[in-house]
């Protein structure tokens, strides 16, 4: 009973909008292609800046102590809790000083405000949760870096680098008034393209985007879930057979 | 291999952590560094591991100085006081990591040495705490270490599974040969472990012996006691000792003493001369003697 009601109110708060959100001909063009591609080339992008700076401010932040590393993460964490959006103005005549605005880069740079500060809260947590002690055990293991972080760090931090990339894609995909502020319309991603068309009444573009908008994040998170299964697969199949691979 | 630190001191920031420590092993030998929480024996642990580097002195493996390599490049390997397994590999997996070239037939071995037959395919979580830290135990020893550190295993044990583990490494290092150095705070332990024992305080190494010795001398053994009070002379009908492949002499056992939970035995020798051998449960080896109670 407790099941079906579970199962029910699933399907009644999630599938059935969904359904409703099926549109009667799906529509592509060009605009539309280019609109896809930017928001995939931004997504990665973000996602890999995200990656590379969270990991190592959150492993600083999660194991070292001092006034430096306070202050760096409270500012760190300020996005958190000042808009960006009230920023954002202020953002775009200093990128339009730099040469920034309208630009790929510009919108990459001022995308991180918003998502950075949760990378880096989820990595520190991630970290922690790991304990210093499991990573000096790991050193001691193994000595070469990138084979360490093959079979052992990242591994071990799966479900952190998976909710990093998933939240980084949510935030980044839904991301409007700072594409549009920014990127000037010339940086057009998915954003853009669902606001307008639920102003103007669109139906068939507004069902057609926001699956998009949907779509996308689930396509990044299991195109992950496929990547990490396989790495660990790996991880294991050589590790099972690495007395065979160096006995050849 | 022996293990040589020299006029070891250690700073973080202002704060001196440790000062003048000298500490010598001898191949094959276990040492205990003892001393209340704070002392600083942690953190000698893990400057002698590499995971820290000293401030000044010199820390030798042998005949080489290892002061400045880094941890992976000394030959040493490491027990915490958790397993940390790791979760995405199983037993056998967890075991490889420590020693990738393993043949399946000495997986096996090591498995059968820690007691954990036919438990190679288990995952992490399926095993008991002490099951985990056996595995732990077999992944540090299978690589063939120089150097053995072990960083208070037996914590999260309870009594007899901590008595267990502890008769467990010492069987196994003393086959192997290899130098161990343990770091506890608990006495017991370390006059179950150790040939010679270290006392640690502030920093400072204030005594250093033999655990009989020790537990008569050292205030943080309490007290101490007079053996000749309180051992209780034995009528050896349930006492046997032979002698290991070093020696063919055969001692007589005298008397037993159990202090802070461990059995030490004064054994007699031929000539007259009298020892003090300890044994922890029921397999000990030292000295050249293996002393057992049966029965």
């Amino acid at each position: 009973m407790k099941k079906t009601s579970v199962i029910l109110c699933v399907v009644l708060l999630f599938i059935v909008p969904l359904i409703g959100l099926i549109p009667g001909e799906w529509t592509w063009n060009l605009r539309l292609e280019a609109t896809l591609g930017t928001t995939v080339a931004m997504i990665c992008a973000v996602v890999l800046l995200n990656h590379l700076f969270g990991y190592m401010a959150g492993k600083a932040i999660a194991f070292q102590t001092g006034k430096r590393i306070r202050m760096a993460e409270f500012l760190i964490s300020l996005p958190l809790f000042v808009p960006v959006l009230l920023l954002s103005f202020g953002l775009y005549l200093t990128w339009i000083r730099l040469g920034l605005a309208d630009r790929f880069f510009g919108v990459l740079l001022v995308l991180l405000l918003p998502t950075l500060p949760y990378t880096v809260r989820l990595y520190t947590n991630g970290f922690q949760a790991l304990g210093e002690r499991m990573l000096e055990q790991m050193v001691l293991l193994e000595g070469n870096r990138f084979k360490r972080w093959f079979y052992l760090t990242g591994p071990m931090l799966r479900s952190t680098l998976q909710s990093v990339t998933l939240l980084v894609t949510v935030i980044t995909i839904s991301q409007y008034a700072l594409v549009a502020l920014i990127g000037g319309g010339i940086v057009r991603m998915i954003a853009l393209e669902v606001f307008p068309a639920y102003s103007g009444n669109s139906q068939e573009a507004a069902r057609q985007a926001t699956l998009w908008l949907i779509g996308l994040p689930v396509l990044f998170y299991a195109l992950q879930a496929v990547i990490f299964s396989s790495w660990i697969r790996i991880v294991r199949r050589r590790l099972n057979g690495s007395h065979d691979t160096t006995s050849q | 291999m022996e293990v040589t630190i020299q006029q070891v001191n250690k700073r973080f920031g202002s704060k001196r952590v440790l000062s003048d420590i000298d500490v010598s092993i001898a191949s094959g030998q276990c040492v205990a560094l003892v001393g209340p929480s704070g002392s600083g024996k942690t953190t000698l642990l893990r400057l002698i591991a590499g995971l820290e580097r000293v401030t000044s002195g010199m820390i030798q493996f042998g005949e080489r100085d290892v002061t400045t390599l880094s941890p992976n490049q000394r030959g040493v390997t490491m027990m915490f006081q958790r397993s940390l397994l790791f979760p995405h590999l199983n037993v056998e997996q967890n075991i490889r990591l420590g020693a990738k070239q393993l043949t399946p037939i000495e997986l096996e071995s090591w498995l059968h040495r820690v007691g954990l037959e036919g438990r190679g395919k288990s995952a992490v979580h399926e095993l008991s705490g002490g099951e985990q830290q056996r595995a732990s135990l077999a992944r540090a020893l299978a690589s063939q270490p120089d150097f053995l550190l072990l960083d208070e295993p037996f914590s999260s044990l309870d009594v007899p599974r901590r008595r267990e583990l502890r008769t467990l490494i010492r069987k196994l290092t003393e086959e192997q040969g290899v130098t161990t150095l343990l770091v506890t705070h608990d006495r017991e332990e370390a006059m179950a472990m150790a040939d010679i024992v270290y006392v640690l305080e502030q920093g400072r190494i204030v005594d250093h012996g033999t655990p009989i010795t020790l537990s008569q001398t050292s205030p943080f053994f309490g007290e101490g006691i007079q053996i000749e009070e309180t051992w209780h002379p034995l009528t050896a009908v349930n006492l046997v000792s032979r002698p290991t492949k070093e020696t063919d002499e055969r001692v007589t056992i005298t008397k037993e003493l159990i202090q802070y939970g461990v059995r030490f035995y004064e054994v007699e020798r031929a000539s007259g001369e009298r020892l003090v051998l300890s044994s922890d449960e029921t397999i000990h080896e030292k000295e050249g003697y293996i002393v057992r109670k049966e029965g």
